[in-house]
Parts: C-alpha cells; sequence; structure tokens
C-alpha cells in the first residue's frame, strides 16, 4: 500500500462507503453515504460500476485539499467547485490527474459532496470504511496530514454522469405509520445531522411513547417537545416515541439535502408508488463512460445527446 | 399479531408482549432462509422489525405466510438460549437512591438483581448495548424505578444499571439515564472480533455474579 494522495487541509468531512449492513441487530447502525445516489455515481466514475466498497470523503460543509503523489483518476459529485492546480471544473465528472497535483473541493451545498479516488483501500472495520459519527467505533479521522493509501493505477478512465437534476423542489415523500395522520406541516429545518434531522413549526400529534421498537433510516419521529425528527444513517436503532411515517427510499438522498432554515413539506405516498419511484430513480442514475468531455467541455465518442455532467 | 409495512424497506410485527416476541422473532430467523430475501430480523420490546436491503414488494406476504405457516404447523422447538454470566462489583453511585425509590435495603436490591434472570430483549443505543428484561417472575418490582430526571453527559463503560423494569451495562463511555447499580469487567463489544463483534446478542439469557471489591 502506497500513499496516493495527502490531505493538506479538510473541514467538516468523514469516510464513507456503502455502509455496515446486517448488523444494526447488535446495535451497530448502518452508517455509510447519507446521499446514496450521489455517492455510487462517484464510485462508478472511479471503478467503472457502482460498488458500495469504494471509500469516498463525504464532505459536508467547507472546503477539502488534497496533495497527489501519483497519477490516478478522482470523482467529485455533489454541489462543489473543484479546482486542479487552481485550473476550475465542475463537479460530476472523473478527472484523471498527474502525480504532484493539488485538488481542492469547495462545498458549495446543499448536501454531502463525494471525492472517490481511484485505488483507495480505507482500513475497514466490521466490512465497512464507514465512520459513525456517533459511536464513533469506526472511521478514518480526516485531518491535515492523513495519507490516503491503496494500490495505484488502478483507476479507469474518466467520464461524465447524468442525472435528472437533484429534485431540490416539492414535498418529501413518506410512506405514513400506524394510524397516526402524517402531519404534513410545512416543517422549517431546525438541524441536520448524519444522526438525525430536526424539524419544528408544523403540528404533531404526539402522544406519549410506546414499547421501545426497532427502527428504519428515515424514520420520523414525533417526540413529545412537538418536533419531528428524520432519523439518519448514524441515527439510533430503537426507539419509543411514535412514529409518523418512514421517508420512501427515492426521496432519502433529499433528506441530506436539506438545510436549517428551509422549509418542507411531507406528502403521504403509498407502499406500491414508494417502490416505482425507486425503480425509477435506480434507472435515472446513469454513468457514461469512457473520457466523454474534453478540458474545453467539448464532447467526444458515442455520447448521447442528453449526457451532461450536472453541476 | 399484525404485520403490516413500515416505509418500503420493512416490515413491522407486533405481538402484545416479550414472549411472542420472542415466538416471532424465532420463527422469522427459523425461516429467514426460506424467505428468499437477503432480510434481517431485529427485535423491540414487543415488536420484531423485518428489514429489506432496498425495497421489495413481496416483503409483507412473504412474512405474512411465514407467520401463518408458523401457526398452522405448530410451534417449532424453542431454540436453547445462550446462557451468559457477567461479573459486577455492586457499588454504582446510584446503589443507595435505586434501593431507596424501590423501598428496599441496598443488600435486598443487590439480591434481587443477582437473583434475576435476564434476557436479552433488543440491542441499541450503542453497539453492543442489550436491553436485559426480567425472565419469569420478577425478583423486585423493576418496573417501579423511571429513568433518571436527569440524564447524564457520560457513563463509564462497564457501568452496570437500571431504570423502567430494565438492566443493562454499558459498552463504552457514552451518555445515559438509567440508575447505575455497579461495576462489570466484561468486555460487551470489540469490533476485532470480527465473528461475533457484540458479546450479546437478542434471546440470550444473562445472569449476574457479584465478585467482592
Amino acid at each position: 500500500m502506497t500513499a496516493i494522495a495527502t490531505v493538506t487541509h479538510v473541514d467538516l468531512a468523514t469516510v464513507q462507503d456503502g455502509g455496515r449492513r446486517g448488523l444494526a441487530g447488535i446495535g451497530v447502525p448502518i452508517s455509510g453515504a447519507w446521499h446514496r445516489s450521489r455517492y455510487l455515481v462517484a464510485t462508478n466514475l472511479v471503478r467503472g460500476a457502482e460498488d458500495p466498497r469504494q471509500p469516498a470523503v463525504e464532505l459536508l460543509a467547507g472546503s477539502m485539499e488534497l496533495h497527489f503523489h501519483l497519477p490516478t483518476t478522482v470523482a467529485v459529485v455533489g454541489p462543489a467547485q473543484v479546482t486542479v492546480d487552481g485550473l476550475p471544473f465542475g463537479a460530476g465528472v472523473g478527472l484523471a490527474v498527474t502525480a504532484d497535483v493539488r485538488v481542492v473541493v469547495d462545498h458549495r451545498g446543499p448536501g454531502p459532496v463525494y471525492l472517490a479516488i481511484a485505488g483507495w483501500e480505507a482500513p475497514l472495520v466490521l466490512g465497512s470504511a464507514a465512520t459513525d459519527t456517533f459511536s464513533g467505533i469506526a472511521g478514518t479521522s480526516l485531518r491535515s496530514g492523513v495519507a490516503l493509501t491503496g494500490v495505484a493505477g488502478s483507476g479507469c478512465s474518466a467520464g461524465a454522469f447524468l442525472r435528472q437534476g437533484d429534485d431540490a423542489g416539492g414535498p418529501l415523500r413518506v410512506v405514513p405509520c400506524e394510524d397516526v395522520p402524517l402531519p404534513v406541516g410545512p416543517w422549517r429545518v431546525q438541524s441536520t445531522a448524519r444522526s438525525g434531522t430536526r424539524m419544528v413549526g408544523g403540528a404533531a400529534s404526539s402522544s406519549g411513547s410506546r414499547p421501545s421498537r426497532p427502527v428504519v433510516v428515515g424514520a420520523i419521529q414525533a417526540a413529545p417537545s412537538g418536533e419531528l425528527i428524520i432519523l439518519g444513517p448514524d441515527g439510533g436503532l430503537t426507539g419509543g416515541y411514535p412514529i409518523v411515517g418512514v421517508v420512501c427510499s427515492a426521496d432519502l438522498p433529499r433528506v441530506s439535502e436539506l438545510e436549517p432554515g428551509e422549509e418542507i413539506s411531507l406528502q403521504p405516498m403509498d407502499v406500491p408508488a414508494a417502490m416505482q419511484a425507486f425503480a425509477v430513480a435506480e434507472r435515472e442514475r446513469r454513468v457514461v463512460h469512457p473520457g466523454v468531455l474534453g478540458r474545453d467541455g467539448s464532447r467526444r465518442g458515442s455520447v448521447p445527446d442528453d449526457v451532461a455532467p450536472a453541476k | 399479531m399484525t404485520a403490516q409495512w413500515f416505509g418500503d424497506r420493512a416490515v413491522l410485527v407486533s405481538t402484545d408482549g416479550p414472549d411472542a416476541r420472542e415466538r416471532v422473532a424465532q420463527t422469522l430467523e427459523h425461516q429467514r432462509e426460506s424467505l428468499g430475501i437477503d432480510l434481517l430480523v431485529r427485535r423491540g420490546l414487543h415488536d420484531v422489525l423485518v428489514e429489506a436491503p432496498a425495497p421489495d414488494l413481496r416483503l409483507l406476504d412473504a412474512v405474512r405466510e411465514a407467520l401463518a405457516r408458523q401457526s398452522s404447523e405448530g410451534t417449532q422447538r424453542p431454540v436453547q438460549p445462550r446462557e451468559h454470566h457477567i461479573d459486577v462489583r455492586y457499588e454504582g453511585e446510584d446503589l443507595a437512591s435505586a434501593s431507596a425509590a424501590l423501598g428496599v435495603e441496598v443488600t435486598a436490591l443487590v439480591e434481587a438483581h443477582r437473583r434475576q434472570v435476564w434476557r436479552v430483549a433488543m440491542l441499541g443505543f450503542a453497539p453492543g448495548f442489550g436491553y436485559l428484561e426480567p425472565v419469569g417472575d420478577p425478583t423486585l418490582e423493576w418496573s417501579a424505578l423511571d429513568r433518571l430526571a436527569a440524564p447524564r453527559a457520560r457513563v463509564p463503560r462497564g457501568s452496570v444499571a437500571v431504570a423502567a423494569g430494565m438492566s443493562a451495562v454499558y459498552p463504552q463511555d457514552m451518555p445515559g439515564g438509567w440508575h447505575l447499580i455497579g461495576v462489570s469487567t466484561v468486555v460487551l463489544f470489540d469490533p476485532e472480533r470480527s465473528a461475533q463483534p457484540s458479546l450479546l446478542a437478542a434471546g440470550d439469557l444473562v445472569r449476574f455474579v457479584e465478585v467482592e471489591s
């Protein structure tokens, strides 16, 4: 294992991958990338296929700067400005970098930005490189001076990805639970974290607690204070608060895009419709290989007309 | 007993109590392979959650069929639970106040806690944190003891605690709102034990063994 790159500056960021599946029964949250679709696109750009074992940096705020020691492919996906040795690039493309270059990623929000590096192998705990920000049982501490190691030269060529835009508008679609009517809101986002997103200002009937039961990522708890908490990937695994519903899988990435102060409404969705929405979201996520964009933005090769790198 | 969707990736089976929950959980674990989906069976105090890795419209019917098959074929032989003996020095800082709240002498609380057979109802809160429920007749009115009014910001790893009808051992330093009655040397969670990182699994039995300070 050799050092592919060294972190020279980093703000709010952790190492994530597809998460620690199957361990919730012993109290270990799934963790992993908060915005699954952006993350999977980033893995595809550096590996040639979606790969939940590929580690990526999840940047939630601020910026990150890396000094590359070896040539490889870097992908940045999400709302960010990328510069390679001062030359600006949009996010959403795989970039071939040479040795001794400096890559700066500026988070522009909303939501997480993913940086994947071909060949990077982060240490695994219980089969995953994901950082659990709540229990702290695992994860690489990202700070200035840390080397990202791996096997060099295993990258694939650069590509661009297509997504029908981060659909930022519209209500969050929720599969209702129990016989509690869904408190549609509008709600105001009070705080966001990988463990949970808190919302206030709507009317929820939270009648006491019930025997603690298992919960899932996206479950919406009604706290006695009247606020709603949407559980995130590092969130609690059991809880006694009433659950008003569970965010449908297709809209889970949008939860990570919510920002404090933002208003959001909830919209009930039945299970067959939620399944359909998930299938559509999976189909729309597409990456085109290889090297479809020139440095001047020109397209080469057999690139469909509708392909464009995301902002 | 009812089975219903809990979002688009999970089905929640609600039961009327711990014994029914245990039967349902064992049934579903027993039939997990025949359900044909890569499922995770998780317990709550009264509920069992069956979680699929991705949305799958077959999940609810598969769970309902598994439960129906079980009730028509009769209960399978119950799995013999594993039993753990966990050492404890009864010197927690809330020992006196918890005893007073329960209206018993400290020695009576210690004796009751030691004699009680506990079962791991579920794990959560932190990796390896088992919620222990009394099995059989409670040796003391454990449910009469509430959680602390003001939770502690940090409870040391190994603390043995009681609250809300349950007992627990803290697997790591973490916040907590239970009454601390003792200290144990047990290692509840170790990610390096990759085959079995958590000492406790849901359904296991636990007995506390007093050691002298």
